[in-house]
């Protein structure tokens, strides 16, 4: 079974593990994700494959707790095996030479946007990465997109952080002073939307990566279904990239939407030790 | 000699043994075992009311090829053990077959013009429980050096990889998921077929000498060329049919349509999850629509759930393609058939969560001589529903049709292959299980398994 080797809290709730797994780890392609289970009987959670080490068979992942199941992958101490890590999952694009990109990622999924940020740079692209959070603490990954990207741009909803203003706004200002030639984005579906509405008006392509709802990552439950150009396909085996200009934001909202609709009643931690439910209520 | 005459005290006598099941109130609180298998006496009581006679009338056949009058003569004499191995003979997955199934076996028992009814099935699974040894003894044979490796450990691949670990090839299924037996393991619900016996039946397997490795998905990682690359002489696909087929039925869209796998998988793999996620997701009243096995397992573990349930589909009751004993089991369970009723649209209200579903009933009517059935004017109803899941038929996994752009389909969406000697259309790529057949039975896609594997071996042998 797959071992934890390192463990690093990155921000509020936000934490990152490097897991042994030499197979994946030689054999990935920037972009793809994980089936994670943390344990036998737990969910399996989609992670994006942050960054990899072959020399030393070693992958790292990025996620933030949310749920049930994020925070048990949270909870395992270092050393601890992983129930199962299966993947690399998802369809396999190789990154062109487009000149100017445009990697746009809010909060967490700013470690979904990182090796996209590698893979572009490594294909001779210029690399602008914006990535905004609500507050300073959930903004993460700065000094690594730092190095994966030629110039970065921050901001804060708040403004308790560099600029004050959310990841659009900032799109929008670059356009004025940058020829831009590719705009990726991961985010919310609002954001997502909007950033495809601008390039399309625009006539710029427009990379996207979903996060809907997945069960078994490999094309079986069909619970990851999207539409583009008016067909339904499998995100996990299509995807998770796809054309934001093809996208269908409606039904992706709606598959996104009944994916949060459980969440009100959900009580978090059911089941845990009281002393971690202060811990929860406290943040 | 009459053999209506000779038997027909006894047959008068044959009525259909059940096998004993949980008690239906426990039952639906819980998601164990529903039948409970036959005691010994009674199953060896049952096996003497066999005619042990070779009479051509009375041949029962079964497509695995199974000896069932050896077996049972074995079982009347009590020897559980030497009926498990002329059982396992042919079928590497006795206690699974024992319990799901099919059984066209039991057809075929006719005594003049009578039919017997007997229980083949409960008795295939009540030898394979018993007789299994308890402690094997590792026969791992020493292997040739011709590698073979299998893609897919659903019944048809381990079906394969038995007879090829028999045959003393070196063998490595590679599954994608994490554990091990295709459908069997994310589909068949607890409650038909339990966990601790899959994994019983695959250890028998691995016994063989084969090796199981899991979460390797061909294709993705390695590929296919890989394979070939790195040693392996033949290929053989046994990866299913479970990609949902997106049907073009109005209100698809709406929040609250489920795909049979996504419960089954949910429930199968996080039961706690499952329980609470879909308890909420799922409201009051589930309405679902398909004939298949998968259909009636979503409604039974629903009912578990406490929910309302109805199986929506437009043929006649003998459609459902089930076995009559679990038909049996999930009508007393409360599950409602709507048989002769086509949906044609799911309605969905301002705030998008479903209200029903628009069904047409149908009627036979006549049409060029033939009786076929068709919409009835004015027949339209609409069923109350909170949400629908569909338990339709399904495709090849499209990933297996983007790494190999040049297997050949047939019109229907299976794989094509050369009869004679078993190949697709890519030399060294043999495939076989629900893929080829097309079917949804556990025994068609074991016998394409064993097929595929004698054409393996032949190939092997001979180059
Ligand atoms: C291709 C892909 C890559 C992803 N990469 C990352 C990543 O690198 N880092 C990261 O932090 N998150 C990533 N996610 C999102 C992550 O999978 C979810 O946050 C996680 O599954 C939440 O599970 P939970 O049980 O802890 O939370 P829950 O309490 O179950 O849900 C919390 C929220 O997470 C979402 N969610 C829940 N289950 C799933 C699921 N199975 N699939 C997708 N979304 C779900 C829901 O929208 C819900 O609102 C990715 C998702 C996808 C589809
Ligand atoms: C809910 C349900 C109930 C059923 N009940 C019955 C019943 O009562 N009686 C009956 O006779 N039949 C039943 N069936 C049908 C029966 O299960 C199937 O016909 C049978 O399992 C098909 O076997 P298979 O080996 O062809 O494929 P599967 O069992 O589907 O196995 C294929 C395996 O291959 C793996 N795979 C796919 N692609 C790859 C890849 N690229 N790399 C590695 N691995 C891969 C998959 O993960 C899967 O585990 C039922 C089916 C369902 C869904
Ligand atoms: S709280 Fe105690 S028992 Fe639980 S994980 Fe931490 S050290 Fe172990
Ligand atoms: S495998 Fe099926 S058909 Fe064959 S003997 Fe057993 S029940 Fe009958
Ligand atoms: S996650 Fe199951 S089909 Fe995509």
């Amino acid at each position: 079974m797959p071992k934890i080797v390192n463990k690093l809290i990155l921000g509020k709730n936000i934490k990152r593990i490097d897991i042994e797994a030499p197979q994946i780890a030689a054999n990935f392609h920037l972009g793809q994700f994980l089936m994670v289970c943390p344990e036998k009987g737990s969910e399996w959670i989609p992670l994006a494959i942050a960054d990899a080490d072959p020399r030393r068979n070693i992958i790292s992942v990025i996620f933030k707790e949310k749920g049930p199941a994020t925070r048990c992958l949270g909870a395992l101490p270092i050393h601890e095996e992983i129930f199962s890590i299966s993947g690399p999952f998802g369809r396999i694009n190789s990154p062109k030479q487009f000149g100017v990109v445009v990697c746009v990622a809010t909060d967490v999924y700013a470690a979904q946007i990182l090796p996209i940020c590698k893979a572009y740079s490594r294909a001779e692209n210029k690399v602008i990465g914006i990535i905004s959070a609500k507050t300073k603490t959930e903004l993460i990954l700065e000094p690594q997109m730092r190095i994966a990207c030629h110039k970065l741009l921050l901001s804060t909803e708040d403004g308790s952080y560099q600029r004050r203003g959310n990841a659009f706004g900032m799109l929008k200002k670059l356009f004025d002073e940058e020829n831009v030639n590719l705009v990726y984005s991961i985010g919310d579906t609002e954001m997502m939307r909007e950033i495809a509405v601008m390039t399309k008006e625009r006539n710029i392509p427009n990379l996207i990566q979903v996060q809907t709802m997945m069960v078994c990552g490999r094309g079986i439950c069909g619970s990851c279904r999207v539409k583009v150009k008016q067909q339904v396909v499998l995100s996990c085996e299509e995807g998770p990239e796809f054309d934001g200009h093809q996208m269908d934001f409606d039904y992706l909202k709606h598959r996104m939407e009944r994916s949060c609709h459980h969440q009100e009643g959900a009580e978090p931690m059911a089941g845990a030790p009281w002393i971690f439910k202060r811990f929860m209520e406290e943040d | 000699m009459d053999f209506q005459a000779f038997y027909g005290r006894g047959l008068k006598e044959m009525k259909v043994k059940f096998v004993p099941t949980q008690s239906l109130t426990k039952r639906l609180k819980n998601f164990y075992e529903v039948e409970l298998g036959f005691s010994k006496k009674v199953a060896v009581d049952e096996a003497r009311k066999f005619p042990q006679s070779n009479l051509p009338s009375c041949q029962p056949k079964c497509p695995l090829g199974i000896n069932i009058l050896e077996f049972i003569r074995f079982l009347r004499e009590g020897d559980v053990g030497q009926a498990y191995k002329k059982i396992r003979e042919q079928n590497s997955l006795p206690a699974i077959c024992g319990r799901l199934c099919q059984a066209p076996c039991e057809e075929d028992f006719v005594i003049g013009n009578k039919k017997v009814p007997i229980e083949v099935r409960a008795l295939e699974r009540f030898v394979a429980d018993y007789g299994r040894p308890k402690m094997f003894g590792r026969e791992r044979l020493t292997c040739a050096k011709k590698r073979v490796a299998i893609v897919g450990s659903g019944p048809a691949g381990l079906a394969a990889a038995a007879m090829l670990g028999k045959d003393l090839f070196c063998v490595t299924v590679f599954e994608s998921l994490p554990l091990l037996g295709g459908v069997l393991r994310y589909g068949i619900p607890d409650f038909r077929l339990p966990e601790s016996i899959l994994d019983a039946e695959i250890d028998q397997i691995r016994d063989l000498g084969v090796e199981l490795k899991t979460n390797v998905t061909i294709g993705l990682t390695p590929s296919f060329e890989q394979l070939f690359t790195e040693g392996f002489s033949v290929i053989l696909i046994a990866a299913g049919r479970s990609r949902p087929k997106f049907s073009g039925l109005p209100g698809l869209d709406a929040a609250g349509v489920f795909y049979a796998q996504e419960l089954l998988m949910a429930l199968k793999f996080f039961p706690d999850v499952f329980k609470k996620k879909f308890n909420e997701k799922l409201g009051q009243k589930v309405l679902i629509i398909g004939t298949q096995s998968a259909a009636l397992d979503c409604a039974r573990a629903c009912r578990r759930l406490g929910k309302r349930v109805e199986i929506v589909f437009p043929g006649t009751i003998e459609d459902l393609d089930v076995h009559r004993n679990e038909l049996k089991y999930g009508k007393e369970e409360g599950v409602e058939l709507q048989p002769m009723t086509k949906p044609v649209g799911i309605e969905v209200d301002d705030s998008g969560m479903i209200k029903g579903v628009r069904c047409k009933r149908m009627d036979f009517a006549e049409k060029n001589g033939e009786w076929v059935l068709t919409p009835v004017p004015d027949g339209e109803v609409e069923l109350q529903a909170d949400s629908v899941v569909i338990a339709d038929k399904n495709m090849v996994s499209s990933l297996i049709k983007r790494v190999l752009p040049d297997l050949k389909f047939n019109k229907d969406g299976t794989v094509w292959i050369d009869e004679r000697t078993g190949e697709t259309s890519i030399p060294r790529i043999f495939a076989a299980g629900d893929m080829v057949v097309g079917g949804e039975h556990i025994l068609d896609a074991m016998v394409s398994g064993k097929r595929a594997a004698e054409h393996i071996s032949g190939f092997l042998k001979e180059s």
